[in-house]
């Protein structure tokens, strides 16, 4: 997984237009295994993502998004073998955040692997 | 202490942001169109039931959205219960839903300016000001929450302050209604009034944290629930006592008519309404659009609407959409057959839809359930109460009051929905490996 999620923040970070649209997003997004009892975090900084980490999540200051689900689905869509909407309308996925962090998840989702 | 104080706060910004997206200034020309065919305790006793009614539905929408966070709440639950087609087709119906009633209000929005101003005068106005809110959408400028919760606050103090003469004034003799049957006023009554409490349900969509859905927002929509009916209940009071109940069906804003033409109360209704009506048309906007944008995503509408415009990050394509047929719709509100027919139309869509959404509800219940977020906790016999009630209401509005108007308008639905759907079924295929 975690060698999943550094390959998604590498090609993300490299993408010009993911970085023009997510402007200075900083937030942490928490992704939680459901099935696993596992957790990852992705801090990103004014639009980059500037760490992946398999660790508990802190209750700091940073905002935070947190996408829940069973470990093979976080690899799905971080690798971008799913669309993040339809698993969240299957409730294969929960996505809890404010409304504008959750579209600019999905945002370089939709630049990184298309409609 | 701070943790009590937090979910305090959290609870009154999910009440107004509840009770914010069910209060407009459309309502009040909804709540006026039932003395038309109730008398005006039906029309009080409507708004009651209406109100413990939406209190199911709303709860239920809470539970529901619960179990699909970050899915967009009546299409992802009726999927789950009914599957893609009929998923498809329900969201749908609430989508043309939300575009007639946009286009309703801004139609108000014409007639309120054209209560001060010449008609082309108040074209123009209407036609800039619908504009600027569109080209305010696409620059993904969203009103401050706090502009939505003053216009909020705004409306309910307006409402208050028309409604307290009427409620000191005495009775004026009711009318006899055409209507033969005891009762039967009632029933048509009540979907008509539940329309005021729509909206209050996409507070689920502003629950942000896990513990929000258990917590805050039950407590929130339950509060939004009382500050609706507070808005409304003096009002359904105060109308039929000023008056003549026979002529506020006529109205298009019947508010404004309970104060004195040209006072300084008069001038303060017309400005709020009209901050009213552009916010409603805003967050209304956005929040459609943000609807087809997820079905675009999906798959079930053309990717040609699953595109943001970069930096705003705005479904720009869909709120173009949404912004052109709710300008298209808007002239044939000038025809009398249409502004009648529309709260009937709406009240019957409303039913489908809850009714369905309660269906929902009931068939998750019972589904055995493998995440434990899936399974419900509230009991079984206040959904069915208020499915009964609900499918005695649709049924009477389809049996007594199916004009030709409305039965066109029903059609003209059932054929586009019916088109998408058959159309473009959802290809599983097309969901990822």
């Amino acid at each position: 997984m975690l060698e999943v999620l550094q390959q998604f923040s590498q090609r993300a970070n490299e993408n010009g237009d993911v970085r023009r649209v997510v402007g200075a997003w900083t937030v942490d997004l928490v992704l939680a295994a459901c099935d696993a009892d596992e957790r990852w975090v992705l801090e990103v900084r004014d639009g980059c993502i500037v760490s992946v980490q398999s660790r508990a999540v802190d209750e700091g200051d940073s905002r935070q998004v947190e996408v829940s689900g069973t470990r093979a689905v976080l690899e799905a869509l971080f690798s971008g073998g799913l669309n993040p909407v339809r698993a969240a309308t299957r409730g294969d996925l929960e996505i809890y955040g404010d409304m504008s962090d959750q579209t600019r998840l999905d945002a370089v989702a939709l630049i990184l692997w298309g409609p | 202490m701070a943790l009590g104080t937090a979910t305090t706060k959290e609870t009154r910004r999910l009440a107004l942001v509840g009770s914010g997206m069910a209060i407009s200034i459309g309502n009040n020309a909804v709540l006026g169109s039932s003395f038309a065919h109730s008398t005006p305790l039906e029309v009080t006793l409507a708004v009651a039931i209406a109100g413990v009614l939406m209190l199911v539905i709303a709860l239920c929408f809470v539970e529901m959205s619960a179990m699909f966070p970050g899915g967009v709440g009546l299409r992802a639950f009726t999927r789950a219960a009914f599957g893609e087609q009929w998923s498809t087709a329900l969201t749908l119906l609430y989508i043309l839903m939300a575009i007639g009633m946009g286009a309703f209000e801004a139609h108000l929005c014409y007639s309120v300016f054209r209560a001060w101003l010449p008609g082309a005068f108040a074209s123009v106005l209407v036609t800039a000001i619908l504009s600027l809110i569109v080209w305010i959408n696409l620059l993904g400028f969203e009103a401050p929450e706090k502009l939505q919760t003053i216009c909020t606050l705004a409306v309910v103090g307006m409402l208050w302050l028309l409604a307290l003469p009427g409620l000191t004034h005495a009775p004026a003799p009711t009318p006899v209604l055409a209507s033969a049957r005891l009762g039967s006023g009632l029933l048509l009554a009540v979907p008509t009034a539940l329309f005021l409490f729509v909206g209050v349900e996409w507070a689920c969509y502003s629950a942000t944290k896990r513990s929000t859905f258990a917590v805050e927002l039950p407590r929130g929509v339950r509060w939004a629930i009382v500050i609706v009916a507070s808005a409304y209940l003096p009002l359904s009071v105060a109308f039929p006592r000023v008056l003549d109940p026979r002529v506020i069906p006529t109205l298009e804003l019947p508010h404004l008519a309970l104060a004195p033409t040209g006072t300084a109360v008069w001038y303060l209704a017309i400005a709020i309404s009209v901050l009213a009506l552009t916010t409603t048309f805003n967050v209304g906007l956005g929040g459609t659009a943000r609807m087809l944008y997820a079905l675009a995503r999906e798959g079930v509408l053309p990717k040609t609407l699953a595109r943001l415009s970069a930096g705003a990050l705005v479904p720009r394509r869909a709120v173009l959409l949404v912004a052109g047929v709710v300008l298209a719709l808007v002239p044939w509100f000038e025809l009398s057959t249409v502004v009648q027919s529309m709260p009937i139309v709406l009240a019957i869509n409303l039913c489908v839809v809850y009714l369905l959404a309660l269906c929902s509800w009931l068939k998750l219940k019972h589904t055995k359930q493998a995440r434990p977020s899936l399974r419900s906790s509230m009991p079984v016999w206040p959904v069915v109460a208020a499915m009964a009630v609900l499918a005695i209401v649709l049924c009477d509005a389809l049996a007594s009051h199916l004009s030709s108007g409305v039965a066109l308008v029903m059609l003209g639905e059932l054929v586009l929905i019916g088109s998408v759907t058959a159309l473009r079924p959802v290809p599983e295929a097309l969901v990822e490996q």
